[in-house]
This record gives C-alpha cells, structure tokens and sequence, in this order.
C-alpha cells in the first residue's frame, strides 16, 4: 500500500475497525514510512488535544428558568387549542380517506395530501432539516478542497469504512 | 434509575418533575454542544432553554420507539445550525469582537496557562468553524458528547460507515489546520 492509501484507513486502525490484512499491511508500512508514522501520531495528539477545550457549567438556577419560561410559553402557544387543531386534522384524514372510497370509483386517482408530519419533530425541526441537506452540498466542495491535501478519500474509505488493498 | 424512555413518557402524561430529571441529566451536556458551535456562553444557555422547550412542547408526540438521546441532539443541532447561519448571514463588528474578545476578571491574575487555554479554545473552535457542517457535527457529538457511531448516526439520518468518514476526514483536517499546536516531529520524529 502507498502511503495515501494508509492514510486513509489510519484512523479505522486506530480504532481497530481494520481487518487482519489490513492491519498487518498498516504496520508494516508504519514500521517503515516515517511520514505515515508522524501522520498518525499527529493524528492521536490533535484527538487529545480537542480536550483542552474546557466545559461550561450551567446557570445554578436553569431548571427555574426553564419552568418560568415554558408557562410564559403555555399561554403563547395555548397547547389546547393545538390539540384541538391537531384531532380535527386526524378527522380530516378519516374523512377524506372516507371520501376517497367513494371518489376512487368515479375518478382514476385521488389527490392525497401528502402526510409528511413526522411526529417526532416540531414544524420548526422540518424547516432545520432543509439546512442538513444543504450541509451536503457544502461537503462536497469540502471534499473536493482535501482531495488535493491528502489524495482520494472516497477510493481509500467507503461507506462501509473498510479501506481498499492495492 | 428510570431510564430517559420512561421519564419522556411520564412527562407525557403531564409530570413536570420527570422533566425536571430530565433536564438534570442532559442540559449540560446540551449547552456544552451549543456552546462548542457558538462559542458564546450567555447566547447558549438561551438556546439550550429553547432545545428543552421544543422537546417539551413535543412531548405529546413521543414515541417510545425513538431514543431520547438522539432526538434531543438532533433538536440541539437543528438549534445550533440555524443560530449559526443566522448569524453568519449577519455578522456585525461587534459580534466579531465579542467572539474572539472576552472581558476578563479585573484584579485576577492571568497564568500563561489561562492565556494558552483560551487561546487554544479559540483556535479549535476556528478551525472546528471551517469543517463542512456534518464533520464538526460528527465531531462533536463523538468527542464531546460521548455518542456512539451509531447514535450519531441516528441524528444525522446517516450510515455508521458514514459518520466515520465523516469523522475521519474531519479530522485529518483539524490536524492540517491546528498543525503549530502539534509536535512537528510526532513521537516517532525523523
Ligand atoms: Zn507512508
């Protein structure tokens, strides 16, 4: 293996995510390339150093805080009424799926308003994924900027995080 | 110990004092990872508040199939990432200076230590900054959250496989931008 393909499994090594082929071939390779060798520490020192990066400590009184602010919120959203709202769309559904069964005789296809409500997020979260699409697209141009630093990514490291032999 | 499943579902059926539990366990580590996209304390103790005011909002939508831990982070990322851009989108000279210059305690004397510590927290959340969104949020949220692959995965809608490329690539970035914090010649110096 040439040195960018080692680089580009070094980390599943580290993790020991390698199979036995492949971790010999790393060793040996690391017993030689001292390049590879400083990579790789490197590689371990910049892991350690991310620590330095201290915490922070919560307010003393977030819980308080949190509580006053969710009963101003209460009367804002009035979560009653977002209930009620909430049975009477089910009651559309039940009503238009009821429609539908006399409507699909008559007409070839029914319009269906597509049900995309994930109920484990609010409105606001379907908006927020918009933005981890867009992510993607700034990743390629990412991607494409560190093809020229450290060689091709995506022939050393597939999805499956198992590196390529040559 | 009730695990956070149970709590959800409790605070669904209207016990304040299971989110409380709740928020006892996860909020520091919610703020800490608002924090690290922010580098502002004050604004993420406002936005940790609004991550844990939509779960509750929503807690009469939870479902016991999802993992509490991964909702939260991906209601935290959701937060985070828009607060980012929006401030991206609009950043002023003073919202420069606030983040890079902090006001320090008068009459308490600075060690080198302290200057290296905030400097080095400025340098890393710099160069964290320039990471394609879903590599610092790969990052983060393994480094600094404690979250497994698969978690991660999980808020990121992803593969295992694919957060660790993203991982991985990150990383390898970091090193390339932090390189003068590292030791040139590594353990193994020529
Ligand atoms: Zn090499």
């Amino acid at each position: 293996m040439e040195c960018k393909d080692i680089k580009g499994i070094l980390i599943q090594y580290s993790l020991g995510d390698l199979g036995q082929v492949e971790k010999v071939g790393v060793e040996k390779h690391l017993e030689e390339c001292n390049e590879c060798r400083l990579y790789l520490s490197q590689s371990n020192e910049l892991w350690n150093l991310l620590d330095t990066w201290e915490e922070v400590e919560p307010d003393d009184n977030f819980i308080s805080q949190f509580w006053d602010q969710a009963s101003i919120d209460e009367t804002k959203y009035k979560p009653g009424f977002l209930s009620q709202l909430r049975n009477f769309k089910l009651n559309w559904t039940l009503a238009g799926a009821m429609a539908s069964i006399f409507l699909v005789s008559i007409i070839t296809f029914a319009v269906f308003s597509p049900d995309t409500t994930n109920t484990l997020f609010t409105s606001a979260d379907e908006q927020d994924e918009l933005i981890l699409i867009e992510l993607d697209n700034a990743l390629s141009r990412e991607t494409a900027d560190v093809l020229s630093i450290y060689g091709p990514w995506d022939n050393t490291l597939d999805v499956n995080g198992n590196g390529g032999m040559n | 110990m009730e695990s956070d499943i149970e709590l959800m579902l409790r605070t669904k059926a209207g016990d304040d004092d299971a989110f409380s539990e709740l928020m006892n366990r996860h909020y520091k580590g919610v703020l800490n990872y608002i924090y690290r996209f922010t580098n502002l304390k004050e604004n993420s103790e406002d936005l940790a508040q609004e991550v844990f005011l939509r779960v509750y909002r929503s807690a009469t939508k939870y479902r016991p199939e999802a993992k509490f831990t991964t909702w939260l982070y991906r209601i935290a990322t959701n937060v985070s990432l828009t607060y980012v851009k929006k401030k991206n989108k609009n950043v002023s000279l003073d919202e420069m200076n606030e983040k890079t210059g902090e006001i320090e305690d008068s009459g308490v004397e600075i060690s080198d230590d302290i200057i290296y510590r905030k400097e080095i927290k400025n340098v890393i959340f710099s160069a964290m900054e320039s990471l394609p969104e879903r590599e610092k949020v790969a990052i983060m949220l393994c480094k600094y959250e404690g979250l497994s692959y698969e978690e991660t995965a999980d808020v990121l809608e992803c593969t295992v496989g694919a957060v660790k490329a993203y991982v991985h690539r990150g990383r390898m970035k970091l090193v390339n931008k932090l390189k003068p914090y590292l030791t040139e010649e590594g353990e193994y110096g020529v």
